[in-house]
């Protein structure tokens, strides 16, 4: 308590210093209320003390946030005289039971932010007009410093949310396995997630391919979508780029997200080839079938009336037997030499001999074969090459494509013919087999060199086949160090090429 | 219509017939006046007056405050309702009992007194609304804000008479028609009494220029404005009470309080509620 000595003018002097002194480094509502507290110590004397918030969601309205040890208030005399404190904006003071307390009300209107109560140890009568004075200034003061960090307080609450869901999105992000970043429109990232910040792999082009889809997105302000393939490193890698525009700081920008999807194609590739299996054994089991019925037919027919047929008819019977077991021997070849593709175990006995008697001798045997279908067999004569090969190899790739030809010819054409042709050029020798078949379609061209692919079984079934020839012919050639490819148009004709070193290894 | 100069002398002499306080209203006012008189000083003067205690008391325990237990004394009016409260209060009732109580035939007294009441009231809200600090003040400046019509009322109701019977005939205001008429104003009549009764200069002052609030300087423009807007919307909100109030609010007061349409709206609701509750005061 003051002595009666010290001025008006001095007092407020005194609390005003003590009072800015007390306040200068509040950071919480609590620092408030002891700042508060502090400065009152120079006016009056207190026992006890309490802090209170008002909480509208509460029954009493109000809630203790702090309160010294040996305070004790009647609650039941306590609450409605607080509350009417607070309501009415005025430091006041009322004795419950023995003791005095002064109530300072802590509001700025419309805003009601708590009281604080202390129990007076000295007499209510000394009280001065001043000092009441004084209790409101600094009710005025401290409600509005409580209320600045009360707005503090939230909106460092409301950081702190912002902050864990800003680590949160940031943890789901680093989670996935995707590469994520988005770009500005100066194309530099402004943010990565963590596999994409730790992937170094990503080549050169690949980051200009997603700048490219980058610059695109900016423009359309659409979404896109691109897989492609990449290539540095010298293994396949595939990626799947998906972007998004999205605005955010006042500026367009562009979410990337970059997916490896090489094991998901690899995958779609081994499901088409147990496809092609599952195909392949359809039609393997239909093809052998075919000419074993043949010959069990002719042999039981023979057996049973061999005394009835007369020489010709019996020569012709055995010929389709004949025929029929070559067919059925060729089948049985093709899929063990296919079976030990498979397995590697596929050799080569490369010796010297001249390509194109090989042709000249093949043109001769198949030319039978060819007359039967209407097929004319041409061969375009050039200088002999001797070339180092498996001589019983490349017979069987020149067959096997001669066949197909005549296998393949245009019945809607007068004309048609297979012509086999060779270039040589300094180190190989490609052999060219022309026809004016029905074509194979463009889309299909790659996949025929496929094992089990049939162009039958998407064009016609008048052809019988395993499915298996070109696959190993593309093997017997790719073991000879050469390539096979075809140039073909539907309906105008086919032409194959396939090369081989002349010089074997 | 115009009063003779004679008449006009008479009345200024007359201003000398203001009552005069007696002694313990007289202590009541220079214990009021003192920052260092206590909570105990007060209760002491104001219990001295048997019927201003019993009065200041029934006041305390009006619904106006809705204080929630029983006042039993000055002394626990004095630290609860607050020094200036209860001070006021007491200002107040003497007041009454000097210049509004003795009705005179002429005017309507009753009618001036609920319109002080109102705008008492008023004011208040306003400074609450505004957060102003002073809002006991504001109350007491309020209530006595028309002081100078009364001592009209006591001093020469004929004058009064005359003023309204002007006022009734023309479209002035009161206060146009004073000026009007060259006589000296209520705010002129009013400074007087407060200056001869010693009142705080805060009351003086809203009483010398609750018409003419640009007039204040400092740090009493912002009480007195408070008055003005307080008086005119009353004015508005309760009617006329037949006193011929004045109709425009001075801008420059209405600027400086930064009121706004919307804070009016929520005053407007709440005045008559509290009016209501005010009823103590109406018949003291």
């Amino acid at each position: 308590m003051t002595e009666k000595t010290i001025s008006y003018s001095e007092k407020l002097l005194i609390v005003m210093s003590s009072f800015t002194k007390n306040m200068m480094s509040v950071k919480t509502s609590l620092d408030v209320y002891n700042a508060l507290l502090k400065t009152l110590n120079n006016l009056v004397e207190i026992k006890n003390f309490a802090y209170l918030r008002y909480n509208e969601t509460l029954e009493n309205k109000l809630e203790f946030i702090s309160l010294s040890d040996d305070l004790s208030i009647d609650e039941n005399e306590f609450y409605d005289l607080a509350l009417w404190i607070i309501k009415r904006g005025l430091p006041g003071i009322q004795s419950i039971g023995k003791s005095n307390f002064l109530f300072i009300p802590l509001n700025k209107n419309p805003k009601i932010l708590g009281l604080l109560v202390v129990e007076l140890s000295n007499s209510v009568d000394s009280i001065r007009q001043e000092d009441i004075d004084i209790f409101n200034f600094l009710k005025f003061q401290t409600s509005m410093v409580l209320e600045s960090v009360s707005l503090y307080e939230q909106l460092q609450k409301k950081n702190e949310i912002l902050e864990n869901l800003y680590e949160y999105m940031q943890t789901i992000l680093d989670s996935m396995d995707y590469e994520i970043a988005v770009y500005d429109k100066g194309l530099k990232t402004t943010f990565e997630n963590k596999k994409f910040k730790t992937s170094q792999k990503l080549s050169e082009e690949v980051v200009n391919t997603i700048k490219k889809l980058v610059s695109k997105t900016l423009e359309t302000s659409e979404s896109q979508i691109l897989e492609f393939e990449d290539l540095a490193d010298g293994k396949s890698v595939f990626y799947s780029i998906t972007t998004f525009p999205v605005y955010f700081n006042f500026q367009d920008q562009v979410m990337v997200i970059l997916r490896d999807i090489t094991s998901s194609h690899e995958l779609d590739r081994l499901r088409k080839i147990d496809e092609m299996k599952n195909q392949f054994i359809a039609t393997i089991s239909h093809e052998l079938k075919t000419p074993i019925a043949a010959i069990k037919a002719y042999s039981e027919t023979i057996i049973d009336s061999i005394d009835e047929l007369d020489s010709e008819t019996l020569s012709s019977f055995l010929k389709t037997i004949l025929e029929q077991s070559e067919h059925l021997e060729q089948l049985v070849s093709e899929l063990t030499d296919f079976s030990k593709m498979e397995s590697e175990m596929f050799e080569l006995n490369k010796e010297e001999f001249d390509i194109t008697k090989l042709c000249k001798d093949l043109i001769v045997s198949l030319q039978e074969f060819a007359s039967s279908r209407g097929v004319e067999l041409i061969f375009e004569e050039t200088q002999p090459v001797t070339v180092e090969a498996d001589k019983n190899r490349i017979r069987q790739v020149l067959t096997n494509l001669i066949e197909n030809g005549i296998k393949y010819s245009d019945k809607n054409k007068n004309k048609r013919f297979v012509k086999v042709s060779l270039e040589r050029n300094e180190n190989e020798i490609t052999v060219i087999v022309e026809d004016n078949g029905i074509g194979i379609p463009e889309d299909l061209k790659e996949k025929i060199f496929e094992r089990f692919f049939r162009v039958n079984s998407y064009l016609t079934n008048e052809v019988s086949g395993t499915g298996l020839g070109l696959a190993i012919c593309k093997t017997i050639v790719e073991k000879h160090a050469g390539r096979i490819w075809v140039e073909s148009k539907p309906n105008d004709g086919s032409k194959f090429f396939f090369t081989i070193p002349v010089r074997g290894d | 219509m115009i009063i003779d100069r004679e008449e006009i002398i008479k009345i200024i002499e007359s201003l000398n017939d203001i009552p005069t306080l007696n002694f313990i209203h007289q202590k009541v006012i220079s214990v009021a006046n003192d920052p260092l008189s206590s909570a105990a000083d007060l209760a002491k003067v104001i219990s001295m007056d048997p019927a201003l205690s019993s009065k200041v008391l029934k006041l305390s325990n009006s619904a106006y405050y809705g204080f929630p237990r029983k006042v039993s004394s000055i002394s626990q009016a004095v630290t609860i309702l607050g020094f200036k409260t209860i001070k006021n209060l007491a200002l107040g009732v003497m007041v009454y009992e000097s210049l509004f109580k003795n009705q005179t035939a002429s005017v309507d007294m009753k009618k001036l007194w609920e319109h002080s009441i109102n705008v008492a009231i008023f004011s208040e809200l306003l400074g609450e609304k505004l957060n102003y600090p002073n809002k006991e003040e504001l109350f007491i400046c309020g209530l006595l804000h028309d002081i100078g019509k009364a001592v009209w009322a006591i001093i020469n109701p004929d004058i009064l008479k005359y003023v309204l019977e002007v006022c009734r005939k023309t479209s002035l205001s009161f206060y146009e028609a004073e000026i009007h008429l060259e006589i000296p104003s209520h705010q002129t009549t009013g400074e007087i009494i407060c200056r001869k009764w010693n009142f705080p200069e805060i009351i003086t002052l809203s009483v010398s220029n609750h018409h003419t609030p640009t007039n204040v300087k400092d740090v009493y423009f912002d009480i007195v404005s408070v008055v003005h807007v307080a008086d005119l919307l009353s004015n508005t909100v309760f009617g006329h009470l037949n006193w011929y109030p004045s109709k425009l609010i001075n801008v420059e007061t209405w600027n400086a309080l930064k009121l706004k349409p919307n804070m009016v709206n929520e005053i407007v609701q709440e005045i008559k509620k509290r009016f209501e509750s005010a009823k103590d005061f109406l018949n003291m």
